[in-house]
């Protein structure tokens, strides 16, 4: 990790006993890897300091419960890496998400290795193989996309544009890490 | 607020174990940004280090008041009274307790069944971790290589029964809300196969 990751993962948590900044994260029912990256992004953001939130699906992956969609509107950020088309489930999610955060820049899809997919203009989804970039080139198109979709809200002052790039800096950056570990992983094989 | 834990002696004891083969307590810093060692914990668990000399290398990193390896010296004074004389609850039990009050830690780390018996009627919101939780917890989120030695391990140091690693790792996977086929859950859970 650069000393800009560990800047941004700092600049969030510096005053740790602020409200902590609470993110969603989420993932593809059935697909082991995704479910992997989504609990590793929990324990590790929350090992930082972040309140970190996941689906509850423990009795069933077919629907959205209240406890989610409580969790959903509980939440500063949603963040989904998926490595293939969104399930319904998700997309529930992702309909909940922005119906509570009203900013589509806080609601974040990356798709890794993903095409063809009918373009989603509520949210921000970056498109990215993580085989071929590494995981700060990856972050800086991230963090663009983020930013140029700010420019659309009115009133939101420079500050918070930076905020919210710093505060998410840290948690996309160890999952674009994992999703290019398994890319590795997966092109040795 | 960072993810923290205060630990009690029989844990520590088997974690050290755990760590004589392969680096467990660096796994665990991928769990917590804190874990607590009450000092009477300490002193407990100091007294076998001359028959367990792998027991200082944890001893030699705690610090008080700062690190991962956090020595506790100071407790709330009510909480210690209110529980030190508590029926299954010893004066490490007790000051484990009250550390957690004080800090707010996320969880306790115990194996010994009396007190995490006795912590349940206390303060039924208590969230108690065994040997067992933070294994299906590196599990769950794959940063052990080997589930099926590690849990030979655990099973030499810590005897138990399929049953309670299977309720184990359904509870760390009902924590992050996860759907767990039941196939799945009885391969990873059934000793017959592992053991």
């Amino acid at each position: 990790m650069n000393t800009n990751s560990l800047r941004y993962i700092c600049k969030s948590n510096t005053f740790a006993e602020m409200k902590p900044t609470t993110v969603f994260v989420t993932y593809n029912p059935g697909n082991d890897f995704e479910q992997t990256l989504a609990v590793r992004l929990h324990t590790i953001g929350a090992v930082h300091g972040f309140n970190m939130l996941m689906p509850d699906r423990f009795n069933s992956n077919g629907k959205l419960s209240n406890e989610t969609a409580y969790r959903i509107k509980s939440s500063d950020y949603f963040i989904v890496f998926s490595t293939s088309a969104l399930t319904a489930i998700v997309q529930q999610e992702v309909s909940t998400a922005l119906a509570h955060l009203k900013d589509r820049s806080k609601v974040l899809i990356i798709y890794n290795k993903v095409k063809n997919l009918k373009h989603n203009e509520k949210c921000t989804e970056v498109f990215i193989d993580a085989s071929k970039n590494s995981p700060q080139q990856i972050l800086d198109k991230v963090i663009q996309e983020i930013k140029q979709n700010q420019k659309g809200i009115k009133k939101k002052a420079p500050a918070q544009e930076d905020d919210t790039a710093n505060v998410l800096g840290g948690i996309l950056l160890i999952g674009l890490g994992l999703l290019t570990l398994d890319s590795l992983f997966n092109s040795k094989k | 607020m960072f993810q923290t834990a205060v630990i009690d002696n029989a844990s520590l004891i088997y974690l050290s174990h755990l760590h004589k083969s392969k680096p467990f307590f660096h796994y665990l810093s991928n769990l917590f940004h804190t874990i607590y060692f009450p000092s009477e914990v300490v002193r407990e668990y100091a007294i076998g280090s001359a028959k367990e000399p792998h027991r200082e290398w944890i001893l030699q990193r705690l610090n008080p008041g700062q690190g991962f390896y956090r020595l506790c010296t100071t407790y709330d004074s009510f909480v210690m009274i209110a529980v030190e004389n508590y029926k299954g609850i010893d004066k490490g039990e007790a000051e484990t307790y009250a550390q957690l009050k004080k800090v707010n830690a996320h969880l306790i780390i115990s194996d010994d069944k009396p007190f995490i018996e006795a912590l349940k009627q206390l303060d039924s919101g208590i969230k108690v971790y065994t040997t067992l939780h933070l294994i299906c917890w590196l599990e769950h989120t794959k940063l052990i290589p080997d589930w099926s030695n590690l849990v030979k391990e655990v099973h030499k140091i810590r005897p138990f029964k399929s049953k309670e690693l299977r309720e184990a790792y359904l509870q760390v996977a009902e924590q992050f809300g996860l759907n767990i086929p039941k196939k799945t859950v009885s391969e990873k859970c059934s000793l017959t196969k592992i053991l």
